[in-house]
């Protein structure tokens, strides 16, 4: 009995020590900036300086005086309600693919996850290349193989959007990952019930894997949310928020506050501003999930 | 019987909430710099000889980054007790996110080359920098050999914050080869030449725009000229986009974007694109500019180049080229010419100022600068170097050092040194002729419409700032 209770004790002490580290490490560099800097979206704070209180100022300013917040807020909108779907359904007919048994399967999984591991500088650059109207690929291919004009992308503010979302297409691939190993994840038995019973292809996918994969799509869609409001490389590498702020992502002008223009205060109110949106839409997915994520096992009402 | 302590819920939670309000009291703690500068600083040691370090930022290129270590090298045996930390940024956004992060660390670098993105004057009215004039006093530094309009640049009030490491006048950079295989003659070398305006430049620049492949595409184009900082076309048509006032304190109320000449001057330089056609396309340029490691000029395809950046730009450039002044707006004006000159500061409240003193003399000083002037997008700042850097280069010096001197006595300092804010002031300027260059506007159309946004932002740091300026300069009211 007593032995017992002693490794349990001992237990305790070792599981406070190995969780300590990482425990501290969440408290200082993760808790305690994101309440310092809750504390300076009511200052005036330039970094240079100690920061002074100043109220709701900040927020003030971000919602009725200043005109790029909102004009930052809707190129992002636009930007992640437009991009993500587009890539939750590329994501998932992309691993459709690559679980049949293709020749070369592996080879097909290599090469599209390989641009997840490039860095965003790299591919910025890269894409800039492409992207260029004159000289870049993708309009040579336009013209060549469609006879289509291609317009002139990043330097056009109705197209550097598009062209955005275009280029985030190559990021798909951790995507991918996941619904592959969701799609892994369905009972062969389903499938072979469902031919038993004379269901057709399309019915098979409607029936079976559609519901099957709505946890995974969830997932991705919670995590493309959240990745696509933060959106920054692109917009400080490739357009430098052009033109005329048409690319204007919110992160890009929290970045431009807080290390160009001297108000971190200011960017610390954009900052918690961004948390509340990602927080309030991750909600609402996380409400909505009800009426359309399947969990097996659990009761449909 | 002793009794153990033992970890309950909540004692970790009391344990974790003390853990935290220690995270968030030392993440809100005033920086370790000074709030306000009453007086300057206290001079009168001199550098020690005990083991010291002193932190350096530079923004540099990577010729420019070997030369500096070099000069690291030569620097070690005038201080053997010194190290320097030298911090090199690729740009400047990086360059002030490390100074901002310096300073918020309370611990300022004491060598800081401030060509980042904001200006100096920025840095100034924060009292980031230090007052170098008793350093100069005390140990009767003397600065004659400096350009004047550097000078002019780093002086606030009875203050000067920036020592002149550098500095280099606009001008044109041209491709020789080109001329020569068009038979065209150069421009002239005089800024005096009053033949050699904006209509003569785009003229020549006309004749040297070629399709020379002969598949209906331009493949060579007689000139690209950059917009610095916004101000350059205005001052080649003898004006400018901003008041005097706020470059001489930084702060203005209003500007001069809708002068009509002001709006001539920018339209003549997208003309060159949209109208003309002798300059490449933003986007055209961007890809040329891809072709050869330096800039577009590097292609070989540009036969002029406006640039902000000396020599040193094109010095592996496998062509011939030569410089030329730049044009005057019309014939008759009055040219002033942009000079981008370059301090060294020393951040306020360094650990080491007089190991930063130190420093910041000997790369300003004639050896400092004969290391690494001739690799510096800079140049010299020390007339007295001017000659002997002009004979750095592959180029006809006589003509290098001729257009350079013509540059200085023309020359007037950039707005970004002496605009408070202008990160902000620029962003606005240039999101707002963004369309303009793309030739999907006209230069009246782009004032119209952000002309009310920048008079409200300098409105905004004016009323931020005016009590610092009414502190700094004798006789402004404001």
């Amino acid at each position: 009995m007593v032995l017992r209770q002693s490794n349990t004790r001992r237990e305790a002490v070792l599981f406070y020590v190995f969780v300590g580290p990482a425990l501290l490490g969440l408290l200082i560099f993760t808790l305690g900036p994101m309440v310092a800097s809750f504390y300076f979206s009511f200052c005036d704070y330039e970094i240079v300086r100690a920061p002074e209180w100043v109220g709701l100022a900040n927020y003030h300013k971000m919602f009725f005086v200043d005109k790029l917040p909102l004009k930052s807020l809707g190129v992002t909108a636009y930007y992640s309600f437009v991009g993500v779907p587009i890539r939750l359904v590329a994501q998932f007919l992309v691993a459709l693919l690559l679980n049949r048994a293709l020749f070369g399967r592996s080879l097909f999984r290599t090469v599209l996850y390989l641009p997840s591991i490039v860095s965003g500088v790299a591919l910025s650059l890269l894409w800039v290349w492409l992207l260029n109207p004159e000289f870049g690929l993708v309009n040579y291919l336009l013209w060549e193989v469609f006879g289509i004009q291609g317009p002139r992308w990043l330097s056009s503010p109705d197209w550097v959007i598009p062209a955005l979302i275009v280029m985030s297409m190559w990021g798909i691939g951790g995507g991918i990952v996941i619904c592959l190993a969701g799609l892994q994840g369905i009972s062969e038995e389903l499938y072979e019930a469902a031919e038993l019973d004379g269901a057709s292809g399309l019915q098979k996918m409607l029936r079976i894997t559609v519901p099957h994969m709505t946890p995974v799509l969830f997932f991705n869609l919670i995590m493309g949310i959240i990745g696509s409001f933060q959106v920054f490389t692109q917009g400080y590498v490739m357009t430098g928020g052009g033109p005329s702020n048409a690319s204007l992502f919110y992160v890009l002008y929290l970045y431009w506050n807080a290390f160009n223009y001297f108000r971190m205060g200011y960017a610390s109110a954009l900052a918690w501003v961004l948390f509340a949106i990602i927080l309030a839409m991750t909600g609402l997915i996380f409400r909505s999930s009800s009426a359309w994520v399947y969990y097996e096992g659990s009761v449909q009402m | 019987m002793k009794t153990q302590k033992r970890w309950t819920r909540r004692s970790l939670l009391r344990s974790g909430a003390l853990l935290g309000g220690a995270a968030l009291a030392a993440a809100c703690a005033p920086t370790g710099t000074p709030q306000v500068v009453e007086e300057v600083e206290e001079v009168s040691a001199v550098p020690t000889e005990r083991e010291t370090a002193v932190t350096c930022i530079w923004r540099n290129n990577p010729n420019e980054k070997r030369s500096m270590e070099e000069a690291f090298e030569v620097y070690k045996q005038i201080r053997p007790n010194v190290t320097v930390e030298f911090l090199v940024v690729p740009s400047g956004n990086e360059g002030e996110q490390k100074l901002l992060s310096l300073f918020a660390g309370g611990t300022p670098p004491e060598c800081f080359a401030s060509v980042f993105t904001a200006g100096l004057v920025d840095y100034f009215y924060r009292d980031m920098v230090t007052d170098f004039v008793p350093y100069i006093e005390r140990d009767q530094y003397d600065q004659s050999d400096f350009e004047d309009v550097a000078l002019d640049t780093f002086h606030f009030g009875d203050r000067q914050v920036g020592m002149a490491r550098g500095g280099v006048p606009t001008c044109l950079f041209l491709n020789l080869d080109l001329f020569d295989e068009a038979g065209i003659e150069y421009p002239p070398s005089s800024c005096e030449d009053d033949s050699w305006t904006w209509d003569k430049m785009v003229e020549v620049a006309k004749a040297l725009t070629l399709d020379t492949d002969g598949d209906g595409r331009l493949d060579q184009y007689g000139l690209v000229f950059g917009n610095f900082n916004h101000n350059q076309f205005p001052m080649l048509w003898g004006t400018s986009s901003f008041l005097p006032e706020q470059l001489q304190y930084g702060i203005m109320q209003t500007h001069n974007m809708l002068d009509e000449t002001v709006i001539a001057s920018f339209q003549a330089g997208a003309d060159l694109m949209w109208k003309d056609q002798v300059a490449p396309s933003p986007e055209a340029s961007e890809a040329l500019a891809a072709l050869g490691a330096g800039g577009v000029f590097m292609s070989g395809r540009i036969a002029m180049y406006a640039s902000i950046a000396g020599p040193s730009l094109v010095s592996d450039a496998n062509f011939n080229w030569g410089m030329a002044p730049l044009p005057r707006g019309a014939s008759g004006i009055q040219q002033r010419i942009m000079t981008w000159t370059g301090p060294l500061c020393m951040g306020w409240g360094c650990g080491e100022p007089e190991e930063g003193w130190s420093l910041i003399k000997f790369f300003v000083g004639e050896d400092g600068q004969k290391l690494i002037a001739p690799y510096a997008t800079i140049g010299t700042s020390r007339k007295s170097l001017r000659e002997w850097w002009s004979q750095q280069y592959s180029t006809d010096s006589a003509r290098l050092l001729e257009v350079q001197e013509m540059g200085y006595a023309h020359g007037m300092e950039t707005p970004n040194c002496r605009t408070v804010g202008w990160p902000e002031v620029t962003q606005i300027i240039g999101s707002g002729f963004d369309p303009l260059w793309l030739g999907e506007k006209t230069a009246a159309e782009c004032v119209q419409e952000f002309a009310p946004a920048l008079e409200a932002k300098l409105q905004e740091l004016y009323a931020a700032n005016v009590d610092t300026a009414k502190d700094t300069f004798p006789g402004y009211t404001g």
